[in-house]
């Protein structure tokens, strides 16, 4: 039976093309060809960008020191920063869906306030008013550390005289961020249906297994695009340090840039110091996504 | 056998805790070391009897963020500073035969920082204000500086104007003029009705002087040296622009000392004693020379 | 206290500055937000790579060289055509923050889509919607409860944020509190509780408002 077959396929003409056939054929090599051109002119951009840097070559190896240091600075107040900011959010998010009408009511008047008011005055009323409190009060943060640390062995990296600004600032803005987190974390937690408590709950779990087991590891996944916006808005922030004069990366993009004359290195010490940034912050993204689809697999 | 899996996991989990304690500690000690000298501490119980936070040491407030010519990172070493301040401060300590280091400070907070006890004394284009004098000791003027007019050098509307001219707030009325944000030209632009005032912080206005956007700049004649003049390291003559009418709305330059830091009154008077010392022996002229910034009216003040 | 009444007109003049720049551009910011994210996911590289890397630049510099940029660089430009009157501080402002808003909020609108269940979209599939019906009415409208803690949080940001135009000569609350504060640094704190004041009764009613609606957007579905 086969045999007949294929014999009567051997003698059969070649069909025809239909017009269907040779519009999808076009389509498919016109969107090949936009792909291809996108290519090239994405390998075009890089390469015209990398020639700009060339030209700027002496002024990028004379700065790099400077921004360096100031990278460094930068990499330390953030990742601090966001941790004390991870423990805010969390204990806010919390508070936020307690039991307690007095615990909800806290915690909604400290993200008000700390969200509503600038910034700035925040850092600054840590810095010079909080600080000021303790120096009265006769407690230096400085002393305590350092000692502490002396008899850890381990004092060398407590060296630099500014510690009052580095203690002040990264609470500050940790304190800040903490209740922009707070909404983040809350808002991902009630994204989860309450079927699934309602669920957890017939089968015998306490309200701490269930938000353990249950919640947290749906609410991760909401939550980690806008956590990843704000912590990338954090490094950005981190330059309003240096209003308590810590040298970080802005200050030194700012201080290298301002004093050119020329408009032309000036725009460029600029994009470099924005390039420093982009270099903390792109992989930092790159890994948000990561984890968003290794999470996005388990359902 | 719910016990034992609660046993399990404890074990499990204060294994990892343990762990992470001992990796975080070998870290830290492998970081760490010891040193044996304390740095230098903000307790206010280490003044010494020069009036010094730290003896042997004048620390010094000033931002090196857009302090062109005062203070700004060298641009052929990006990791020292230059700037007519920065030299000032070198020959003062010199003379006081001690050191000096620069405390990073923004300009807006200095004076909460001197009164925070940061440093020991503002040095960046400093002036003694009825305000400040509440709260703070001046020495003598080591400059006397006024604000100075820049325009473009091709626009018609000023070209009766000269540098020798005395022009003074009326010359610029009808205009839109720019300046810094917080200086003391902002604090005069704005007294006048009649002119249209742009603040801009933290860059300066000769960008938008150059492409047209603004009329005239009025600012102090240190960053007019730099910037339109190309006096100083790294700076470069702007052809485009020029300046008309002499320097005025004078005042003085000053370093300000904490009236209630304890030695204050003595760290004043040695301050002051280095300064008619540089004024004498000419140092201070030098400096300001180089930086294109010495003029008559210096003379005023007994720099010779 | 004279002080804060001499102040306060000056403020309030700076408080609705603020409060015009927000305006324009949060509205902006969305818009071109949400068009960054529909393209982000589109199945055409040469759309998504471009969109994808854009956002990641806007987010990973800081704001003020991206008002810097558009300033004085396409200022620049626009200048040799003969256009330089486009580029001033409002309009220079109001782009920046917007184009800067619109890529965080396009990962916030990321976030929303998918936040949708999955189920909801194989359904509308299996009844035949297209592909834009399907996210113009099911995916869309039941996402917008999910962002509005994320846009209320981003648009008290942006009060704060419309600062950074006092780089390209704007006025607004916060470069009018700097002038006060340097003129009258012996006695700022009248100035500053003015300043939170006015802040306070900016974002306040936003985030009370923005709650209300959450709340009945949540109900309803």
């Amino acid at each position: 039976m086969s045999e007949i077959y294929k014999e009567q396929i051997a003698s059969d003409p070649v069909p025809a093309t239909t017009r269907l056939d040779r519009l999808a054929a076009r389509k498919r090599i016109i969107l090949l060809i936009l792909d291809v051109l996108f290519f090239i002119v994405a390998f075009v951009l890089v390469l015209a960008f990398c020639y700009y840097l060339y030209s700027y070559r002496q002024l990028l190896v004379l700065y790099l020191p400077v921004f360096l240091d100031g990278l460094r600075v930068t990499i330390w107040i953030s990742l601090v920063s966001v941790v004390l900011a991870i423990i805010f959010g969390l204990l806010g998010a919390f508070a936020r869906l307690s039991r307690f009408a007095v615990v909800r009511w806290l915690a909604m008047i400290y993200v008000e306030v700390v969200r509503g008011t600038p910034i700035l005055v925040q850092l600054l009323l840590w810095y010079f008013g909080f600080g000021a409190v303790l120096t009265q009060m006769g407690i230096d943060p400085y002393r305590i550390v350092y000692s502490l640390a002396t008899t850890l062995q381990i004092n060398s990296l407590f060296q630099d005289s500014n510690f009052d600004a580095y203690l002040f600032g990264i609470i500050g803005l940790s304190f800040n961020y903490g209740a922009y987190l707070t909404e983040v974390f809350r808002s991902g937690i009630q994204s989860v249906e309450h079927g699934q408590s309602e669920a957890a709950l017939s089968l015998g779990m306490n309200s701490r297994q269930i938000m353990r087991h249950i919640i947290f590891p749906q609410a991760i996944r909401m939550v980690i695009p806008p956590f990843t916006n704000n912590f990338i808005t954090l490094i950005q922030d981190s330059a309003l340090l240096s209003i308590v004069g810590l040298e970080e990366l802005e200050h030194a993009t700012f201080a290298l840039a301002l004093p050119q004359v020329n408009p032309g290195n000036k725009m460029f010490v600029f994009i470099f110091g924005a390039l420093f940034y982009l270099v903390i912050c792109y992989p930092l993204s790159l890994f948000a996504h990561y984890c968003e689809a290794r999470i996005a697999k388990a359902y | 056998m719910s016990v034992e899996i609660n046993r399990r996991v404890f074990v499990k989990c204060a294994g990892q805790t343990t762990s992470l304690l001992v990796a975080g500690g070998t870290l830290l000690a492998a970081c760490g070391g010891k040193v044996s000298t304390l740095g230098s501490s903000s307790s206010s119980t280490l003044q010494s009897a020069q009036g010094l936070k730290q003896s042997g040491l004048l620390q010094w407030g000033a931002t090196s963020q857009g302090g062109a010519p005062y203070v700004y990172p060298d641009p052929s070493d990006s990791t020292l500073l230059v700037g007519f301040e920065y030299e000032i401060a070198v020959a003062l300590s010199q003379w006081l035969e001690i050191q000096q280091k620069e405390v990073e400070t923004d300009y807006s907070q200095l004076d909460e920082a001197l009164q925070a006890g940061k440093f020991d004394v503002i040095l960046n284009g400093w002036e003694s204000t009825t305000e400040r004098q509440k709260s703070e000791l001046f020495t003598q003027s080591y400059y006397r500086y006024g604000q100075q007019i820049v325009v473009r050098a091709n626009d018609q509307r000023f070209s009766s104007r000269t540098a020798n001219d005395v022009l003074g707030l009326k010359a610029l009325e009808g205009f839109t003029v720019g300046t810094g944000a917080g200086l003391k030209a902002a604090d005069l632009l704005s007294t006048d009705s009649q002119i249209t005032l742009k603040t801009y912080d933290p860059a300066l206005p000769f960008d938008d002087l150059d492409r047209g956007r603004i009329d005239a700049v009025l600012i102090d004649l240190p960053v007019v040296a730099y910037y339109v003049l190309g006096a100083g390291a790294g700076a470069q003559a702007d052809k485009k622009l020029r300046l008309i009418g002499q320097p005025f709305a004078l005042g003085d330059y000053v370093i300000a000392l904490k009236k209630a830091a304890p030695g204050a009154t003595l760290l004043l008077k040695m301050l002051d004693q280095a300064i008619t010392e540089l004024k004498n022996n000419g140092t201070l002229h030098n400096i300001l020379a180089k930086w294109q910034l010495w003029n008559d009216q210096q003379a005023s003040i007994g720099t010779i | 206290m004279d002080l804060a009444v001499r102040a306060f007109p000056a403020f309030l003049s700076g408080a609705i500055n603020t409060v015009l720049y927000c305006i324009s551009s949060f509205p902006l910011a969305l818009l071109l937000g949400l068009l960054l994210s529909v393209l982000s996911n589109s199945r055409f590289t040469w759309l998504r790579v471009p969109t994808r890397t854009f956002i990641e630049i806007i987010r990973g510099t800081p704001m003020i060289a991206q008002i810097f940029i558009l300033y004085y660089g396409i200022g620049a430009i626009l200048g040799v055509y003969g256009l330089a009157g486009l580029i001033n501080s409002w309009t220079a402002g109001i782009a920046s923050l917007a184009i800067n808003y619109a890529a965080y909020e396009a990962e916030v609108f990321r976030a929303g889509f998918l936040s949708v269940d999955k189920g909801q979209t194989e359904a509308a599939y299996s009844l035949g919607l297209t592909r834009g019906q399907t996210f113009f009415r099911i995916v869309l409208p039941q996402s917008i409860p999910f962002m509005i803690p994320p846009f209320v949080n981003d648009f008290i940001y942006m009060l704060k944020d419309s600062a950074i135009v006092s780089a390209i000569a704007g006025t607004e609350l916060t470069s009018v509190l700097n002038f006060w504060a340097t003129r009258n640094s012996s006695n700022p704190l009248p100035l500053y509780l003015i300043a939170i004041v006015l802040y306070l009764l900016m974002s306040l009613p936003t985030s009370y408002v923005a709650r209300l609606f959450e709340r009945r957007l949540r109900a309803a579905l």
